[in-house]
C-alpha cells in the first residue's frame, strides 16, 4: 500500500517536472511532436500502449503506439496548443495527462507510468445509499466489476454470466434461453419459496435482474451478511444484489459496437431403446417406424445473434451513456426461442456550479418469447416405432389420438402457437444538492418507477391432438398483465474528514408501493384457424356461454421505511459502523406492521498499526466483525385482512343463479416478521506487493421465526395453507475468495482467483403444533410420496426415504424397516422412512483464469460442487422396466435389468452429485487498429465456449441441480431441458 | 441572494421529506371485497351462506377421489389397466386390492374434502353472525335459524362421510377453537347425531310435491342424513340402531319430512329436468353455462371416441373406468364368487339394460354404454384407438386381452383376466348421473342435477331394516315397489321374495339401484362384505383395519396430533 502510494506521488512528480521544462523550453514553430517512454509499476519497458492526443477545444487527435522500448513519437501536434493526452492498455488503469502544453521544437517529452489493474484497496464498493472505500468496508461485500463477466456465454439474464463469481451465491437455471434464474446466498435463508436476494439496480430496490443487459453493468455488489444488508431492512434476509450501470465517460466521445453469433449444441441427453432395442424387447407394439423422438425435439445447432452500439459522451458537467442492443436467442429446443430489443440512456448534469446534479437512467426492455418449449419427458416415453410425420395429413405431422400417455410430443408443440412478450420500461431521476457551505453534506431524492407489462397469444390449431379429442376448431388465448412498482427515496449524506476522524453518515426515508393487474379471455371453435387470437369473439364457445374471460387487480403493497448509517473512522485504522431501519409494511396484519433491523460492524486495519510497518510483504491487512437484523416479508399481500372472494355459481331461493362468496385466505394476526440474526467475522488482506488479495469470510446466522405457507388443519381452518412463524433455523458457513496476479510481465499476464464456500443449515426448532413437514412430493405415475421432511434438529439437505436393501429373486425391491430388518417394498410403512445423504455440497469452488500475451488474453472459469447427493428421479421414473408399454432408457435392459418390481421411494436413486465443469472458455484478441485506421480505436474478436465440459460421476443428465431452498437435490425429469454448449464468435469495434 | 437559495432549497428537501414519510402503509383492495362492505343486500348474505354448498358440490359430485374412494375397492366399479394407460404406479391396482397407503393422492381429497367442508360451514355461520342484521335486510323471521340449521346438517352430512372413511375425526364446533386431535367413532357419532336432532326441527320443510330443488338442504334431507348415520350404526360404532332407522324411514315415507314419492320413470331422476323430480330430496344443482357439474366420472370413464356414438358433442374421455365384469373371457358367467357381477345381475327386460340413446329433446334411453357402439338413430359409432384401431367398439362385459389371442395366448381359454388385462372395449360403462344430450341440444348439456338423496334409498334402508328385523314379505314388498318401474307394465321377471332375500340378494339390489352412485363401499361394510368376501380380481384380505382408509401424510403432516388408523 505505503509502495504504491509512492509510486504514484513519484509518477506525478516526474510529469510536472517534465511539463514544467517543456513550458520553459518551448520556441514558436507550427508542428511539432511529442516524445516519451511508458513504464510499467516494476519499471520496465511497456509495449503496445494506446497513446492519444486530442486537442483542447477541437476535434484533431493523434494516436501511435508504444514499441517494445516503451517509447512513443506523437507527431503532427500544434506547437502552443494545449492536449489532454491519453494512455490506455488492456490490464492497465488509463492513465490522462491534462492540459499539456505542446512546445515547438522536439523537446515536449513524457515518462508514464501505467498501473496493473489488480489493485482493489482503492477501489469503490457501492453500498446501498452511497458508496465506500474498499478499504472502509466492515462487513461482507463482494464486488464484481461489469468486465469481469465473461462475454459470449449466453442465457436469459446475467445470471449465467455471474456464475461462480461470487463465493456463497448459487444460480440455478436450465439451458433454455427463455428459463428463469434462482438465487441462494448463503444457505436456506427462509422456507418461503420466493427467497431470492433483493436485486437493487441503480438505487431503486425491487428490480427484475433479467432485465439487465450485461454489458451496461459497472458494477455488481453482493451484500452478503446482515450487517451489510441491514440498511434494506426487510427484504435484504436472503442477501442484497445492487447493480449500479454504467455512465457516461467526462471526456470526449466513443462508439462501440459488439457483434456476437452463436452457435449451441446438446451435451448430455438420456438414451432411451432405439426402435430396433423396442422391437426386440417386445416393449410394446411396433408401428413399423423408427424415430428418436429426444432428437426431433432439438434443433440442429441453432445461431443465435446478438447485436449492440453503445455510444458515450460527454464533459464534466455533462454525460451521457446509450446503448441499444438486439438479441435473438435461440435454444436447442423446437419452439424455444426469444428476441430482444432493450435500449438504456443513462445521463448526468452538474449544475448550478457544483451545487445540483441530475442523474436520471431510462431503461426499455422487452423480449418477444415463444417458449412453448416441448415436453422432453414426453420424448423419453414415446414408442419409437411411430413416426411424427405423416405427408398426407394436412400438417405433415402425424397425429393420432387418444393416448395420453403415448402422443405425438413434437406436434403438439409445432399445433400450437406460443407468442409471449415481456416489457420493462424504468426510468429513474436522482436529484442531488450539495450544501458546499457545508463540506461533505448533501441532499438526494430519487424517483423510480417500474413499468413491467406481458401479452400472451396462444393458438392451438384445430388440427392440434386436443382439438380433435375434443371435437372443436382452435383455442385462442390472450391474456395480459402490468406490474407498475412506484419508488421514492430521499436521504441525507454527510461525509468529512477532521483531522484522523473520517465520518460518512447517511439518514432518509424509503417508500415502496407496487401494483398489478391483468386480465384473460379464452375461446373455441373458429371458423378458420387463422383467425383465432385476433377475432376472438368469432369462436363458438363464446354465444354458447362457454368462453373464459378473467381479470384481476393486486391489492396495492406498500413499504414505508426510515433509516440511517454511520461509519466513523480514527486514523483510518479503527472503523466503525451502524446501521438502523425502522420499517413499515402493508402486507401484515394491522398490529404487526412494523419491525427494527439494525446492525453493528467494525474494522481494524492492522497493517496501519506501527508494529506492521516492517512487514513489507503484508500491504493491508484488515480484520472485520459484524452482527445484523434483516427481516423478510416475502409473501403475497393478501393476507393481511379478511377478504371474500367468489367461488361457483349456486342458486338463490328466487331460483336464479349468483356466486358464492367466501373467504380467500386464512388469517393469521399473530404472523411476526421473520428475523435474520446474523454474525460474521472476516480478514481482508493485500500481500506481495498487492498480488495476492483476499478475503476470508466466517458467519452464523440464526433465522427466526420462519414464514411459511405451511398445510393447516380444516377446521379450524376454512383454506388448506396459512402463514405462519414455524421456528427457527440457522446457517453456518464460510467463504474464502483469492484472487492471485501469478505472472505480471512484459508480454504476459496471469490473475486467477479461486473461491470456496461451504455453507451447512439445520433446523433449530419447530414451533407449535407441528413436529415436522414434508416436502418433494414424488408425481404420479405411482405417486410415491414425499422425498424431503425437515423436523428439529435435521439438516437442510437431508432426504427423508426408504434405505434400499436390494432386491429379491423376483426382482421387487427390498427396503430396511425402522427396527433394521430387510422387508419387501409391499409392507414398507412411512415410519421406516429415515433421513439420508444430503445435497448441500460439503465444498463450492469456483475458480476462475484470466491470460493476457501481448494482445491476446484468455479466460477460463471452472466450476466444482463437491460431496453432495443426487437424487435421479430420470433413472427412477424411466430406468426400470413398467407394467405400461411405452419406452424406456436403456438402463432398463442393462443396469437395472435385474429389476421387475415398481419403483420405490429409497436411496437406491441417490447418487454422488460431485463435478468439475468448465463454465466458460474465452479467447480474445485486441487489434490496435488506431495503427492503420486513424479513425477507429480499438478491433476486439473473441470467442467463447460456455457450458464446455462437465466431470462427473453421476449418471444423470446434469449434477449440478436446483440445490437452493427446501426442495434441490432432485434431478426432476419434468421440465427437462437438455444441457447445452454454447459457441460464440464475437466482434467489438471501438472509436 | 446565496443564504435565500440555501433557505429555499433546504424548505424544499423538508416538504419533500415530510411528504413522504407520512405515506400510508395500508394496502388497497380491488378484486376482493371486505366484509364490512359486503353485506349490502339479502342476495349478498345468502351468496355468502351458499360457499359451504360450492364446496359440497365439489366434493361429492365433481371430484373423483371421494367416487373412487367409495366405487373401484369394490365388486361393481375398477379401473383397470388398458395396455400403456391407466398403470399409474399400480394406484387403481391397488384399489382393487385393497392396498391403501398413506400416500394414495385420492385420500388426502378424501379427509380434506370433508373437513374443510366443516370448517366452511361454522365459518359461513359465525361470519353471518358477526355482520349480518337480519331485521334490518328485511328478511322473513326464522331465516336465520333456517340458516344454521342447514348448516348444520350439512356439517353432519360432511362428518358422517369422514366417520364412514376413516372412523372418529377431530370434532370442532367453531373455527375459533384450538388444533385438535381426533375424537373416537363414538363420540363422532353422538356429535353427529346431536347436530341433526338440533338442525332438523328448524330446517325447510317441502311442501309442495315436485317443487325445484335448490340443493338448500330440506327437512327430509336432514332426516334422512340421520336414517344414514343409525342405518351404518352397526359399522360404525358397533351398535345395532336398524329399528330407530326404521321409524326415521317410515316418517319420511309417510310424508311427515315433506311431500315426496316416487319416480315413475327412472329418467325423470337423473334427467334433464331433474330438478322437480318428485323423488329427489337434496341434489346439486347444476346448468349449462352456469354451475357446470357432470359428478366427475364421465371423462375417467367413457370411451375416447364416444362423441361420435353421443351424437358429435365435444366430451373429451380417457376410457378408464367399467363396471367388474360378470364373464369369463369364454364368455360364460363367472360362479366362483357371488357378488359383483353387475351387468349380469340387471334383468334382461331391465329397461335400464340397454345402450344409451337420446332419443329426442330431454328425453333418453338406457343406462349403459355396451355392445357394439352405432347409434340406432343417427349411426354414429365409436371407433377404437387402440387394439381396435378404425374398428367399430363393441364394449363386452369382460376384462381380457382378446387381440392377443393367436399370438401371446393360444385360444379364448387361455386369456387371463384381471386388472391389468383390459383392452379399450373392455368392460361395460355406465351413463346414468348427467347424462348426455347431442351436438344439437349441446347447450342442454350438464342441464341434469346430480341426485345425492332421492326417496328410493329411504325405501330401500327401510326395506333392509325389515329384512334385518325379520319382516322380509315387507321388506321384499318395499322393493319391488320400487323394481316394477324398471319393466314394462311392471312385469319384473325375478321379484324380490321373503324366501329369495337374503345378505347376497340385498346387496344385489342395493347394488342394482345404486350402481355408480358412489355408495357401494359403505353398502358392503355394512353387511360385513367388503374385507371378508371375494370377487373377480380381488381376493378377501379378511383384515378389518381396510375397512377404514389409511389417513394421507400430508394430512398427518399438516395436524401432527392426528394419529393414523390401526393397520398402516
Amino acid at each position: 500500500m505505503v509502495k504504491k502510494m509512492n509510486d504514484v506521488s513519484f509518477c506525478r512528480a516526474i510529469l510536472l517536472w517534465i511539463c514544467l521544462f517543456s513550458t520553459l523550453l518551448a520556441r514558436g514553430q507550427d508542428s511539432t511532436l511529442i516524445r516519451g517512454t511508458v513504464l510499467d509499476d516494476q519499471g520496465n519497458p511497456l509495449d503496445g500502449v494506446t497513446v492519444s492526443a486530442q486537442r483542447k477545444g477541437g476535434t484533431a487527435s493523434q494516436t501511435t503506439l508504444t514499441n517494445k522500448q516503451g517509447l512513443f513519437i506523437l507527431k503532427g501536434l500544434k506547437a502552443g496548443d494545449v492536449y489532454d493526452v491519453q494512455f490506455s492498455r488492456v490490464g492497465y488503469e488509463p492513465y490522462q495527462e491534462k492540459n499539456f502544453t505542446v512546445r515547438s521544437g522536439e523537446q515536449n517529452s513524457m515518462l508514464i507510468r501505467l498501473m496493473m489493474t489488480t489493485d482493489e484497496l482503492d477501489e469503490v464498493v457501492v453500498v446501498g445509499y452511497g458508496s465506500m472505500d474498499r478499504k472502509q468496508v466492515t462487513s461482507s461485500i463482494t464486488k464484481v466489476s461489469g468486465k469481469d463477466l465473461p462475454m459470449g456465454v449466453g442465457g436469459s439474464s446475467i445470471g449465467t454470466a455471474l456464475q461462480g463469481k461470487v463465493g456463497g451465491l448459487i444460480i440455478s437455471g436450465s439451458a433454455s434461453p427463455n428459463s428463469g434464474n434462482t438465487f441462494q446466498l448463503r444457505g436456506v435463508a427462509s422456507v418461503n419459496a420466493g427467497q431470492t436476494p433483493l436485486v437493487v439496480i441503480d438505487g431503486m430496490p425491487g428490480g427484475d435482474i433479467r432485465s439487465v443487459m450485461q454489458e451496461d453493468i459497472e458494477s455488481i455488489s453482493v451484500l452478503k451478511d446482515a450487517s451489510a444488508g441491514a440498511i434494506y431492512g426487510t427484504r435484504a434476509a436472503a442477501g442484497v444484489i445492487l447493480i449500479t450501470t454504467k455512465q457516461g465517460r467526462k471526456d470526449g466521445t466513443s462508439f462501440t459496437y459488439t457483434s456476437e453469433t452463436s452457435l449451441k449444441q446438446v451435451s448430455r441427453r438420456p438414451e432411451v431403446l432405439t426402435a430396433d432395442e423396442y422391437r426386440a424387447y417386445n416393449q410394446g407394439e411396433d408401428y413399423g417406424a423408427s424415430t428418436d423422438w429426444f432428437d426431433e425435439l432439438l434443433v440442429d445447432n441453432p445461431i443465435s445473434q446478438k447485436h449492440l452500439i453503445n455510444i458515450q459522451g460527454g464533459s464534466e458537467k455533462a454525460q451521457l451513456y446509450a446503448t441499444l442492443m438486439y438479441n435473438n436467442n435461440k435454444g436447442v429446443a423446437v419452439d424455444d426461442e426469444r428476441k430482444d430489443y432493450a435500449g438504456r440512456i443513462n445521463s448526468n448534469f452538474n449544475l448550478l456550479d457544483g451545487w445540483l446534479s441530475i442523474a436520471s437512467h431510462v431503461d426499455y426492455r422487452q423480449a418477444r418469447r415463444n417458449n412453448n418449449i416441448p415436453n422432453f419427458q414426453q420424448a423419453l416415453r414415446n414408442n419409437p416405432t411411430r413416426s411424427p410425420y405423416d405427408a398426407n395429413s394436412e400438417t405433415g405431422y402425424n397425429v393420432w389420438l387418444n393416448e395420453s400417455l403415448d402422443y405425438n410430443v413434437l406436434a403438439d408443440s409445432k399445433l400450437y402457437d406460443y407468442d409471449g412478450l415481456d416489457k420493462w420500461f424504468k426510468p429513474d431521476v436522482t436529484v442531488k444538492l450539495n450544501i458546499l457551505p457545508v463540506p461533505g453534506l448533501s441532499v438526494s431524492q430519487t424517483f423510480g418507477y417500474e413499468n413491467r407489462q406481458w401479452e400472451l397469444h396462444e393458438y392451438q390449431s384445430k388440427y392440434h391432438r386436443s382439438e380433435l379429442e375434443a371435437g372443436r376448431k382452435g383455442m385462442a388465448h390472450l391474456a395480459f398483465s402490468k406490474t407498475e412498482n412506484f419508488s421514492s427515496e430521499g436521504y441525507v449524506t454527510y461525509d468529512r474528514s477532521f483531522g484522523k476522524h473520517a465520518i460518512n453518515a447517511v439518514g432518509g426515508y424509503s417508500y415502496f408501493e407496487y401494483n398489478g393487474e391483468n386480465f384473460g379471455v379464452t375461446n373455441y371453435n373458429f371458423s378458420n384457424d387463422a383467425i383465432g387470437v385476433w377475432n376472438i369473439s368469432e369462436g363458438s364457445y363464446l354465444s354458447d356461454g362457454d368462453a373464459e374471460m378473467s381479470s384481476n387487480k393486486s391489492i396495492t403493497e406498500r413499504l414505508f421505511s426510515l433509516y440511517a448509517r454511520a461509519n466513523y473512522a480514527y486514523d483510518d485504522t479503527y472503523l466503525l459502523t451502524a446501521t438502523i431501519r425502522h420499517e413499515g409494511s402493508s402486507k401484515f396484519a394491522i398490529n404487526s406492521r412494523w419491525g427494527n433491523f439494525w446492525s453493528l460492524s467494525g474494522g481494524w486495519r492492522i497493517s496501519r498499526e506501527t508494529f506492521m510497518q516492517d512487514i513489507s510483504w503484508i500491504n493491508d491487512l484488515k480484520l472485520r466483525l459484524a452482527y445484523g437484523v434483516t427481516g423478510n416479508n416475502n409473501f403475497g399481500a393478501d393476507y393481511a385482512a379478511t377478504m371474500y372472494g367468489s367461488d361457483q355459481y349456486w342458486l338463490l331461493p328466487d331460483g336464479t343463479w349468483a356466486y358464492s362468496y367466501g373467504k380467500t385466505k386464512n388469517i393469521n394476526n399473530d404472523l411476526k416478521w421473520e428475523e435474520k440474526h446474523e454474525w460474521n467475522i472476516g480478514l481482508d488482506f493485500s500481500l506481495f506487493n498487492n498480488r495476492l488479495t483476499g478475503h476470508f469470510d466466517a458467519y452464523r446466522r440464526k433465522v427466526s421465526g420462519l414464514i411459511y405457507n405451511v398445510q393447516v388443519p380444516q377446521p379450524p381452518y376454512t383454506e388448506q395453507k396459512m402463514y405462519q412463524n414455524i421456528g427457527n433455523l440457522e446457517n453456518k458457513g464460510w467463504e474464502l475468495e483469492l484472487g492471485g496476479t501469478v505472472v505480471q510481465k512484459k508480454d504476459w499476464n496471469y490473475h486467477t482467483s479461486i473461491n470456496l464456500s461451504n455453507n451447512k443449515s439445520k433446523i433449530l426448532t419447530l414451533w407449535g403444533n407441528q413436529t415436522y413437514y414434508d416436502y418433494a412430493d414424488f408425481p404420479a405415475p405411482g405417486s410415491p410420496g414425499t422425498a424431503i421432511r425437515i423436523e428439529e434438529g435435521t439438516d437442510v439437505g437431508s432426504f427423508f426415504l426408504w434405505k434400499s436393501a436390494g432386491f429379491d429373486d423376483a426382482g421387487e425391491f427390498l427396503l430396511y424397516n425402522k427396527d433394521g430388518e430387510v422387508i419387501p417394498a409391499s409392507e414398507k410403512i412411512p415410519a421406516d422412512k429415515q433421513h439420508l445423504g444430503n445435497y448441500m455440497p460439503k465444498l463450492i469452488i469456483a475458480w476462475n483464469h484470466q491470460l493476457a500475451y501481448k494482445n491476446w488474453d484468455l479466460m477460463v472459469n471452472m466450476r466444482s460442487w463437491i460431496d453432495f447427493d443426487v437424487y435421479n428421479t430420470i433413472n427412477m421414473y424411466f430406468g426400470l422396466k413398467s407394467a405400461e408399454k411405452l419406452n424406456v432408457l436403456k438402463t432398463a435392459y442393462t443396469k437395472y435389468d435385474h429389476i421387475t418390481g415398481e419403483k420405490q421411494l429409497s436411496d437406491y436413486f441417490l447418487e454422488d452429485g460431485t463435478f468439475l465443469k468448465i463454465d466458460a472458455v474465452s479467447l480474445g484478441y485486441t487489434l490496435p487498429l488506431k495503427k492503420y485506421v486513424k479513425a477507429f480505436n480499438n478491433l476486439r474478436i473473441y470467442g467463447t465456449v460456455a457450458n464446455l465440459a462437465t466431470i462427473t460421476g453421476y449418471s444423470g443428465l446434469n449434477p449440478e441441480v436446483n440445490i437452493t431452498g427446501f426442495e434441490g437435490g432432485i434431478e426432476w425429469f419434468s421440465g427437462l431441458y437438455p444441457p447445452t454448449r454454447t459457441y460464440t464468435l464475437g466482434v467489438q469495434l471501438s472509436f | 441572494m446565496k443564504t435565500k437559495t440555501i433557505i429555499y432549497l433546504r424548505n424544499l428537501v423538508l416538504v419533500a421529506l415530510l411528504g413522504f414519510s407520512s405515506c400510508s402503509i395500508d394496502p388497497s383492495y380491488y378484486s376482493e371485497v371486505v366484509p364490512d362492505t359486503f353485506y349490502d343486500s339479502q342476495t349478498a348474505v345468502w351468496q355468502r351462506f351458499n360457499r359451504p354448498f360450492t364446496h359440497w358440490r365439489w366434493y361429492v359430485a365433481s371430484n373423483n377421489p371421494r367416487w373412487n374412494m367409495q366405487e373401484l375397492g369394490t365388486d361393481e366399479m375398477c379401473l383397470p389397466t388398458r395396455g400403456s394407460d391407466w398403470y399409474n404406479g399400480g394406484t387403481y391396482q391397488q384399489y382393487h386390492h385393497h392396498q391403501f397407503t398413506p400416500q394414495l393422492g385420492d385420500l388426502y381429497n378424501g379427509w380434506y374434502g370433508f373437513a374443510m367442508g366443516v370448517a366452511l360451514a361454522w365459518d359461513t355461520m359465525e361470519d353471518i353472525d358477526e355482520h349480518v342484521d337480519f331485521d334490518a335486510l328485511g328478511f322473513e323471521a326464522g331465516t336465520r335459524e333456517s340458516m344454521m340449521a342447514q348448516q348444520q346438517a350439512l356439517v353432519a352430512s360432511f362428518y358422517k362421510d369422514g366417520l364412514d372413511f376413516f372412523g372418529g375425526v377431530p370434532l370442532y364446533t367453531t373455527t375459533q377453537s384450538e388444533v385438535k386431535g381426533r375424537s373416537t367413532a363414538a363420540a363422532s357419532f353422538q356429535f353427529i347425531d346431536s347436530l341433526l336432532d338440533v338442525a332438523i326441527p328448524n330446517l325447510p320443510l317441502k311442501t309442495n310435491l315436485g317443487a325445484m330443488e335448490t340443493g338448500s338442504i330440506n327437512r327430509a334431507a336432514g332426516a334422512a342424513l340421520k336414517a344414514q348415520l343409525y342405518f351404518n350404526a352397526e359399522a360404525y360404532i358397533g351398535e345395532d340402531k336398524f329399528a330407530e332407522c326404521a321409524q326415521i324411514c317410515q316418517d319420511i315415507i309417510d310424508g311427515k319430512y315433506g311431500t315426496y314419492a316416487l319416480a315413475n320413470d327412472w329418467t325423470d331422476i337423473f334427467g334433464f329436468k331433474n330438478e322437480t323430480c318428485s323423488e329427489i330430496i337434496w341434489t346439486v344443482p347444476s346448468q349449462n353455462a352456469k354451475l357446470e357439474t357432470d359428478a366427475g366420472y364421465y371423462s375417467t370413464m367413457h370411451h375416447y371416441n364416444l362423441k361420435n356414438y353421443l351424437g358429435g358433442i365435444d366430451a373429451g374421455a380417457n376410457n378408464g373406468y367399467c363396471l367388474t365384469p360378470s364373464l369369463q373371457p369364454d364368455g360364460t358367467v363367472y360362479t366362483s364368487f357371488k357378488l359383483g357381477k353387475p351387468y349380469a345381475k340387471f334383468e334382461d327386460t331391465d329397461v335400464r339394460k340397454q345402450p344409451y340413446v337420446y332419443t329426442a329433446s330431454d328425453t333418453y334411453q338406457g343406462m349403459f354404454i355396451v355392445g357394439k357402439l352405432v347409434n340406432p338413430l343417427d349411426g354414429g359409432t365409436c371407433t377404437g384407438s387402440r387394439e381396435y384401431n378404425g374398428e367399430v367398439i363393441t364394449m363386452v362385459d369382460q376384462i381380457a386381452q382378446f387381440k392377443k389371442v393367436g399370438s401371446d395366448y393360444p385360444n379364448v381359454a387361455s386369456l387371463p383376466s384381471n386388472i391389468s388385462t383390459a383392452e379399450e372395449n373392455s368392460g361395460v360403462r355406465l351413463m346414468k348421473r348427467s347424462p348426455m344430450p347431442t351436438y344439437a341440444d349441446r347447450l342442454k348439456r350438464y342441464n341434469p342435477d346430480i341426485p345425492i338423496i332421492r326417496l328410493t334409498e329411504i325405501y330401500y334402508m327401510l326395506a333392509e331394516c325389515k329384512m334385518r328385523a325379520g319382516e322380509k314379505g315387507e321388506a321384499a314388498s318395499l322393493i319391488n315397489t320400487v323394481r316394477k318401474r324398471y319393466f314394462t307394465d311392471g312385469a319384473d321377471p325375478n321379484p324380490v321374495t321373503a324366501a329369495n332375500l337374503d345378505k347376497y340378494r340385498m346387496l344385489d339390489e342395493w347394488m342394482i339401484e345404486f350402481l355408480g352412485e358412489g355408495r357401494r363401499r359403505t353398502d358392503l361394510i355394512r353387511w360385513d362384505a367388503y374385507v371378508t368376501e371375494n370377487w373377480w380380481d380381488h381376493t378377501a384380505s379378511n383384515d378389518p383395519n381396510k375397512n377404514h382408509f389409511p389417513i394421507h401424510e400430508t394430512i398427518l403432516s399438516s395436524n401432527n396430533l392426528i394419529k393414523q388408523n390401526e393397520g398402516y
